[in-house]
């Protein structure tokens, strides 16, 4: 494993790798700061341009947007109380104050530097934890694989906290969709109406970059104009007192941020306010926070940052992606033709142990371009929406095109975002049609496949005690949320 | 001669009164299917520029520059760099 981590840093020195962190970073810090623009939708609107890139540099660049993206919210939820990303909703509860103190400048230092570290504990931590848990997975075959698929669909549950049923029906929607095209087993082609470009079944690119790109463009438009007003910046230095102060918090974010990120379905914004909790109950001053604390950024900033690298930890090993932003990325591995899994670290294990060095360095030269960033901040988070949105439908339209160089895909990207504002206006989740998509044919195929192993008989999955425990966890996280929420109305009551 | 202007004015309420969102997928249509009629740039200047017009930008130099400057960036950098074949219609 050594050995392959030095080879990976080694990589990371063809200049093709470097373009692709720098790039990366900072289109992830400005998309994340722009308010409107979700780190989601920012990878997604960025997988196409990778394609030119070779693997490891286009995972690299897409990793970056990813972690710097998250970064970047805290800049505008800073700045202007708007969080950039849901994630950084923790962080505007301090950051607002200690802008009407003047202190915005100590805040957006506070917010880089956690981030930071907290990206770089988890870049450390998806290094060292995927490899073994790989190897957990390299016994699995189709039943296990099945089933852990369904664990996948599961999350569904959790992932939609609040309308849980909504969040079941997208997900059927998505593998409704997820059904068009070749049968993959018998050939047969399904719900195509006839049409040749149907048979392999909707690309995942466009539907995400619809799902993701178009309803925001709507709703920048259907919001008024805002004008935010000029912020006293104040001094940018960070005292040594001051960090020293937050360090126990940035040990703590890190840690809660991976844990909560390998859960699969706890996103950036749950690890935030978990970690805040936390800090503000052991904090020897709660009353404080909320009030222009900076430990308050450092608690909510480590800990969403520390998400990024330990949700790519089940992504990676077991194909289960742990935020809508990981069901994003695991579309781009496929695009890339790598599929996850055990084989990875095998086959792929150059590309793999590049991506995990470029990750810890990703987080190191987020530093400077961060502060960079922050420096920059107004005029960033003040671009005006009609200018930013033709230029993300720009985008939009040319990065589906450029999948296939089809413009049907074009068609499947827009009929996706038409059917992505809708969904979302009447309060459906997004993320778990991706999710669908993306599980749904790996179901198929491995229940297919398990099927003709035991000639039909359903009982193979009592035989097989991994395959029959990952069911039974399944289970367990699609019914909790249901049982917890029954249980929180009879307290009500 | 004043029938014209009450119909302006009347088409224009009428613009106003289709929601934004109806507005910003017919523009998106628009863009898709004047793609293979008049080329990649030409649609997605006009496109873009009505979108702008769309979300109410008030300044001219945002309103020529945002739509142009846009367009030809995309353009080059996909076709170019990228190497991603892009239908160019009227222009080679």
């Amino acid at each position: 494993m050594l050995e392959n981590i030095l080879i990976g840093f080694s990589n990371l020195l063809a200049p093709i790798n470097m373009l692709a962190m720098i790039f990366g970073v900072v289109v992830g810090v400005v998309m994340g700061a722009l308010p409107g623009l979700s780190s989601t939708m920012a990878v997604a609107l960025f997988v196409p341009f990778t394609f030119a890139f070779p693997p490891a540099a286009g995972l690299i660049a897409l990793a970056a947007i990813y972690t710097s993206s998250t970064f970047g919210g805290s800049i505008s939820a800073i700045l202007i109380n708007i969080p950039g990303t849901p994630a950084s909703v923790a962080t505007s509860w301090d950051g607002q104050p200690l802008v009407k103190q003047g202190k915005a400048g100590k805040a957006l230092m506070m917010s880089t530097v956690a981030s930071c570290f907290g990206g770089f504990v988890s870049a450390l931590a998806l290094m060292f934890l995927s490899p073994p848990l790989a190897q957990i997975a390299i016994k699995f075959q189709s039943p296990e694989i099945f089933a852990l698929a369904v664990v996948g669909l599961s999350i569904v549950s959790s992932m939609s906290m609040g309308s849980t049923l909504k969040g079941f029906m997208a997900c059927a929607l998505g593998l409704l969709i997820g059904t068009i095209g070749q049968d993959p087993i018998l050939g047969f082609p399904r719900f195509t109406f006839g049409l040749p470009e149907l048979l392999e079944g909707t690309k995942l690119i466009p539907m995400m970059i619809g799902l993701f790109a178009i309803p925001e463009i709507i709703k920048m438009a259907e919001t008024e104009k805002k004008t935010y007003a000029a912020v006293e910046t104040g001094s940018w230095k960070l005292s040594f007192s001051e960090l020293k102060k937050s360090f126990m918090t940035f040990i703590r974010g890190s840690i809660v941020g991976v844990i909560v990120g390998i859960i699969p379905a706890a996103s950036p914004d749950v690890a935030a306010y978990v970690n805040y909790n936390l800090t503000k109950q052991t904090s020897k001053n709660p009353d404080s926070y909320g009030k222009g604390n900076l430990n308050g950024i450092a608690a909510s900033e480590v800990a969403n940052n520390a998400v990024s690298g330990g949700s790519l930890i089940p992504l990676l090993t077991l194909s289960i992606p742990g935020s809508a932003t990981a069901a994003v990325f695991l579309g781009a591995l496929y695009i890339h033709g790598l599929l996850p899994g055990p084989m990875l670290f095998t086959q792929n294990a150059s590309i793999i142990y590049t991506l995990f060095s470029g990750f810890t360095i990703i987080n190191i030269i987020m530093l400077p371009i961060g502060i960079i960033a922050c420096h920059l901040g107004m005029k960033i988070v003040k671009t005006p929406v009609s200018v930013l949105a033709p230029i993300v439908l720009a985008l939009s339209i040319i990065g589906s095109f450029s999948i296939s160089f089809s413009i049907f895909d074009v068609w499947v990207m827009l009929c996706a975002g038409a059917m992505g504002y809708i969904l979302d206006k009447y309060g459906f989740p997004l993320a778990p049609i991706i999710l669908a998509l993306i599980l749904g044919p790996l179901v198929e195929t491995n229940l297919n496949r398990t099927m003709l192993l035991s000639k039909g008989n359903v009982a193979i999955f009592f035989q097989r005690p991994i395959a029959l425990a990952l069911l039974i966890i399944a289970l367990v996280s699609a019914v909790a949320p249901f049982l917890l929420y029954l249980k929180k109305g009879r307290k009500s009551n | 001669m004043k029938t014209d202007a009450t119909s302006f004015i009347s088409f224009k309420t009428l613009l106003k009164k289709i929601p934004k969102s109806i507005l910003i997928v017919l523009i998106a249509v628009l863009n898709v299917f004047l793609w293979d009629k008049l080329g990649y740039l030409f649609s997605s200047v006009i496109a873009l520029f009505c979108l702008m017009l769309v979300m109410k930008e008030k300044k001219i130099s945002n309103l020529i520059l945002v739509p142009i400057g846009t367009t030809t960036i995309i353009y080059f950098v996909f076709n170019y760099l990228l190497r991603v074949p892009i239908p160019g219609g009227i222009l080679p």
